[in-house]
């Protein structure tokens, strides 16, 4: 499977299509099974030990496939506003300490380095870069937007820079699989 | 000979390249030096720092995609937690990485540790940063049968830790999400320290957190797990992997070089046309 995903470097062919398919068919029916336990697990064992009030959350997921019948759809909306309400109740709980205060107290270090020289200069830089209601023509401003987006343009170069990275590494680990677990080349 | 050519490269040269570049050093390795980053000195600082006893929570957020970047990472902490004779708390937050959590486990139990009492997998639980949040305030409730299909509270590891808040160091491994950012903001309430495993594409967004001292460090891909590998002494596919990484390296950069002569050239012969 691995050798018919790489011929598609050389065209679209029948294995690589097979194979795609198989993968998608695979990780499905992965992800099926790994639902399912979770449902027995975490529902319907629960459930069948007299704990009701997991009917609840079981009802609210039927409700889910209300979608799929015509005069039904509406009840779908009432699980989703639960799920996105309690998502964004749960994140929000965390983010404005971690997100926000943390970085910002990270932010304002003793200059007493080049790095920290360089977090200040780059920080104030991004910084003014996205001050959309103060006008940018004078001078300073100007300056500022340009330290901006040369901060921005390392960073991006710098998570560029690991996306080659991370690619290299994967093929890798599949030519270590390929050579070595496989054909036994790689000692 | 005409620069602007090298512009146009044949894509299957670049295919070749790559490919001879990556598996020469894998066939005859070269034998250059593994780096060992800050970061990695402050993870494996911080698992060193533990008792004999303590606790870790490692989580496996990562699907087979990842693994050959992330795997080395959990191997080497796992290995360095077994010398230290800490238990280990396996969990998953993505769907594919309760088998990367069972290896781990097998490398406890090849070592004469025992299931259920120095380590345990409690497989994977759906929700993401919800899960994240159900799991860190209770083990047994989030996940109330292991990945065995028995209840959890019947191990004594589970007994003995229970919550975060019992536990001496958390270990997230991930290639998305959940990944750094859902760990920090679920585990600002919590004391115990926090280490983060990602790609190397990943880092840069996660080194903030260390900077503010809400993660001890960010092991980034298969380079800082070569790293570590290095420093606990346990050469493994990591350190294998990273003659070939240096060469991938040079190769792109090369590319990068040809692509930009290239370029250069292109605009100089505009130049002398207008």
């Amino acid at each position: 499977m691995t050798i018919g995903v790489y011929t598609f470097l050389w065209k679209e062919n029948p294995f690589y299509r097979f194979v795609e398919h198989a993968f998608i068919g695979l990780g499905a029916g992965y992800a099926l099974v790994m639902g399912y336990t979770n449902i027995v697990n975490k529902a319907w064992t629960p459930l069948t030990k007299g704990r009701i009030e997991f009917l609840i959350p079981v009802v609210l997921g039927l409700m889910l496939f209300g979608r799929f019948a015509k005069g039904l759809a509406w009840t779908a909306r009432i699980p989703l506003a639960f799920v996105v309400g309690m998502g964004s109740a749960i994140a929000l709980r965390g983010s404005v300490q971690a997100e926000f205060v943390e970085q910002i107290k990270a932010a304002m270090t003793p200059i007493n380095s080049l790095d920290n020289l360089l977090i200040l200069i780059g920080t104030l830089g991004v910084l003014a870069f996205f001050l959309f209601t103060v006008n940018q023509e004078n001078a300073l401003m100007r300056s500022a937007n340009y330290v901006g987006r040369v901060t921005m343009m390392l960073c991006f170069g710098a998570i560029f820079a690991s996306g080659i990275m991370l690619r290299i590494s994967l093929f890798i680990g599949i030519l270590q699989y390929l050579f070595g677990t496989w054909i036994h080349f790689i000692k | 000979m005409n620069l602007i050519r090298l512009g146009n490269i044949n894509p299957y040269i670049i295919y070749v390249l790559v490919f001879f570049g990556i598996l020469i050093p894998l066939l005859t390795p070269l034998g250059f030096p593994a780096v060992v980053a800050p970061m990695v000195k402050n993870v494996y600082a911080a698992v060193d720092a533990l008792k004999p006893g303590d606790t870790i929570v490692m989580s496996f957020d990562y699907s087979a995609g990842g693994s050959a970047e992330i795997y080395p990472q959990t191997r080497a902490m796992a290995l360095q937690a077994l010398k230290k004779n800490v238990k280990i708390v396996c969990i998953a937050f993505s769907d594919q990485g309760v088998p990367f959590a069972d290896q781990i486990v097998d490398i406890y139990l090849a070592a004469g540790k025992k299931y259920g009492e120095d380590i345990v997998n409690l497989g994977y639980l759906t929700g993401s940063e919800t899960g994240i949040a159900a799991f860190l305030a209770d083990f047994a409730k989030a996940v109330p049968k292991d990945v065995k299909g028995k209840e959890t509270l019947s191990y004594p590891l589970i007994k003995e830790t229970n919550t975060a808040n019992k536990v001496q160091l958390i270990g997230s491994f991930g290639t998305g999400k959940p990944g750094p950012l859902e760990w920090v903001r679920q585990l600002a309430q919590y004391k115990v320290k926090y280490a983060a495993g990602v790609t190397t594409s990943m880092a840069p967004q996660a080194y903030p957190y260390v900077q503010a001292g809400q993660c001890v460090g960010v092991l980034a891909g298969m380079v800082d797990a070569a790293g570590y590998e290095a420093v606990i002494k346990e050469p493994g596919p990591a350190t294998k992997g990273m003659d070939a990484q240096s060469m991938g390296h040079l190769v792109v950069i090369g590319l990068v070089l040809l692509g930009n002569i290239a370029y250069w050239a292109e605009h100089g012969q505009r130049r002398k046309g207008a």
